[in-house]
């Protein structure tokens, strides 16, 4: 569930980031046309030719920041346009390296080319080379951050290779060691670097920073994700609360008209007291996001629910049988048994009612290995200190234990109820887990 | 009879129990989807199973109908299937749609049905009598109104035309999480045309799904957008529109199923198009 919050807040950012970083870079581009104003007249021609590559790239990217001229271009009279457009549009949102990308990072290095490395431009005033240097790391750095940041490294549907993602950490120092080794490679005859060593030392080394700033984006990435859940768990808070009390009070006034019905059969009793259980279930399954796990705990909170508040205290359930973890068939006949023999006990006066739950593994035979295993039985055991089963409850062909017992004769169980040596009544529902 | 449910809720298991006491009929429970292939090779070992009564929907996480009918076709084929559900044609519309697609069930029995009318359409089948309220055939009445079920299976065929191929499943997806242009094109690997094509064609399909059962409360919530409104904004509201038609229905998006099912109807229809040509 994160991982997919954190994918659509990447995709989200995306598009304008990437719109705000290719009108950075194409001004940055700008920036660098503007300085050839300073270099000698000879030298021009070769400079333009050089800046040409990155000023492609940097076009393009704006272009594809620009869909309806993208589609535009790529419906136009020229072959070569209308191929490159189609290119970039088949290129969008997959995380690979594009043809904008590619002129982009190479023709930076050749646009550095001009200013430092083996055959730099000479004469230049230190102020242009300075400029230059400022402008080149300025496009990294916003080339570098839209890499580092891009959505696909979140795509948890198609995450990126293991190698891209190794690689990912060290692109930063990657980068960096271009563009230092471009800065401070000696030209011939140049005895000293134009501005000395700390300022491309400094702007060079500041591609490092990629690193911590991916870091802290990625902080921020994983704050807005966990923002997101807090917000959707408020908004379940106040739906499971909704929810609870909408069903709730519709399943009090239920029971309250079948009580009041004389001639309402005990299973349309059981059926409507079912409703207060599920109306907490509903409640959990809510507030949680999703189903909560059947264990026997989460089916004790619901059931208390149908019990008067005066009479709770009175109902435990053993420690053991709250871990208790069940089968889905299990936790659904535990669901329709557990209810009825509770508001049988605390019907009948009981004010102590003892609750244990129980999955009773079967020893295997003595071929056991190659025999298919015996079901387990499950065990639902409610003592109580009352006076005794009502008489509605236990006779007549539609009472409520005749009918669990009928229900649980489909699993080859069935209901037995006994008095308790020291008073009280003990009520055993058993049977055996299905396979599936 | 011998009858498998297929219901997440044992309850429902409980209550056909008692629909069918008396009847001959026996009837034996399953709660997911994934239990299945044991269920029915356990079966194998006694009674085949003549009916499954096959729920839709089972919950978060787990297999939806779709996988438990695929499961029925491929292990027992012979096996009758009718599908229950709570709500005939609302937000499981889609849902419903691909099974009769897809599996061809005999019909659709709703939970709410009356337990005579579950028992007389479980008899009917019995009896071989495939015609009647919740059955997929016609009954043979001079009655020009055509039931649910009769609808949806004449509409299968807008759900072709809803997925059309793997794009278009993808593109869904996206639209689920995303009601913009750029997003749906950058989350489901298309280039904004891409998605401007879809939006358009998809918005026609979602209009005729509407038209065919205005009973689905889900849709009254996706109104078309004004004709006079600018182009650009037309597909943006068009848009806006399909991702919440694709929100109501996103269970069905995100199902799992719909990966080897819709493959392997657009290989049929590819191998059933050639064959002329052969």
């Amino acid at each position: 569930m994160r991982a997919r919050v954190v994918y659509d807040i990447a995709v989200r950012y995306a598009a304008p980031l990437w719109r705000i970083g290719a009108a950075f870079r194409g001004a940055c581009v700008a920036g660098l046309w503007v300085l050839l104003a300073w270099f000698p007249a000879g030298a021009l021609p070769r400079a333009a030719a050089q800046m040409l590559m990155a000023s492609a790239g940097v076009t393009m990217a704006w272009v594809q920041t620009k869909p309806e001229l993208l589609d535009r271009v790529a419906t136009g009279r020229v072959a070569a346009f209308r191929r490159t457009a189609e290119h970039l549009l088949g290129a969008r949102g997959k995380a690979t390296a594009d043809l904008s990308g590619l002129l982009e990072g190479l023709g930076m290095i050749v646009v550095l080319l001009l200013y430092a490395g083996p055959v730099p431009v000479r004469p230049l005033p230190v102020p242009v080379y300075v400029i230059a240097v400022i402008l080149v790391t300025a496009h990294v750095w916003s080339a570098q951050a839209q890499v580092m940041t891009d959505a696909s490294w979140y795509n948890p549907d198609e995450p990126p290779a293991r190698g891209l993602v190794v690689f990912r950490p060290w692109i930063p120092a990657a980068v960096t060691a271009i563009e230092l080794a471009l800065l401070f490679s000696p030209a011939p005859g140049e005895a000293w670097l134009p501005a000395g060593v700390v300022i491309p030392l400094l702007l060079g080394g500041s591609l490092l920073l990629l690193l911590p700033f991916t870091m802290a984006f990625e902080v921020l990435l994983r704050a807005g994700s966990e923002a997101a859940e807090i917000s959707a768990g408020e908004v379940r808070r106040s739906d499971a609360i909704t929810v609870h009390s909408l069903v709730k009070n519709g399943a009090h006034a239920l029971v309250r008209q079948v009580q009041a019905d004389q001639g309402a059969g005990e299973e349309t009793r059981s059926l409507a007291d079912s409703m207060l259980v599920l109306a907490e279930e509903a409640r959990q399954t809510v507030l949680g996001g999703g189903p909560p796990a059947e264990t026997v705990a989460l089916l004790w909170d619901c059931v208390l629910q149908t019990v008067p508040g005066d009479r709770r205290a009175g109902m435990v359930l053993d420690a053991q049988s709250r871990r208790l973890r069940m089968r889905k068939t299990d936790y659904g006949l535990a669901r329709r048994v557990l209810p009825d023999l509770v508001t049988n006990a605390w019907k009948a006066g009981a004010r102590q009612v003892e609750v244990a739950v129980r999955h009773e593994e079967p020893e295997p035979g003595a071929d056991g290995a190659r025999q298919r295993l015996p079901r387990p039985w499950v065990t639902v055991l409610v003592d109580d200190d009352g006076p005794g089963m009502p008489a509605a409850a236990q006779h007549g062909p539609r009472d409520s234990l005749r009918i669990l017992d009928e229900h649980l004769h489909r699993f080859d169980g069935a209901v037995v109820t006994e008095r308790r040596a020291g008073g009280g009544t003990r009520v055993l529902a058993r049977w055996k887990s299905p396979p599936w | 009879m011998h009858i498998l449910v297929v219901d997440d809720f044992v309850l429902v298991e409980l209550a056909l129990a008692q629909v069918i006491q008396g009847t001959g009929h026996t009837l034996v429970g399953v709660r997911d989807p994934r239990s299945l292939p044991e269920a029915l090779s356990e079966g194998d070992r006694g009674e085949p199973f003549d009916l499954a009564l096959v729920d839709i929907n089972f919950g978060p996480g787990a297999p939806t109908g779709l996988t438990a009918m695929r499961i029925l076709q491929e292990l027992s084929p012979q096996t009758k299937i009718v599908i229950e559900s709570t709500d005939e044609e609302r937000n499981r519309l889609l849902f419903l749609l691909a099974s009769f697609a897809f599996f061809e069930p005999l019909g659709l029995m709703s939970k709410a049905s009356s337990s005579e009318d579950m028992r007389a359409l479980i008899d009917a089948i019995d009896r071989g009598e495939l015609t009647g309220p919740g059955l997929a055939q016609p009954d043979g009445t001079l009655s020009h109104a055509l039931s649910g079920v009769q609808r949806l299976i004449r509409s299968a065929g807008l759900l072709d035309e809803l997925i059309r191929n793997g794009t278009d499943l993808m593109l869904w997806r996206a639209v689920v999480r995303f009601d913009k242009r750029g997003e749906v094109a950058r989350a489901s690997h298309v280039d904004e045309r891409t998605v401007d094509r879809f939006t358009a064609a998809k918005s026609a399909v979602v209009d005729r799904i509407q038209a065919e059962f205005p009973e689905g409360a889900s849709l009254h919530l996706v109104a078309s957008p004004w004709n006079d409104e600018p182009d650009e904004q037309r597909r943006h509201s068009n848009l806006v529109r399909l991702a919440r038609f694709a929100q109501t229905h996103s269970h069905f998006f995100g199902d799992e199923a719909l990966d080897e099912l819709f493959p392997a109807r657009w290989r049929s229809a590819r191998s059933r198009q050639r064959r002329p040509w052969r």
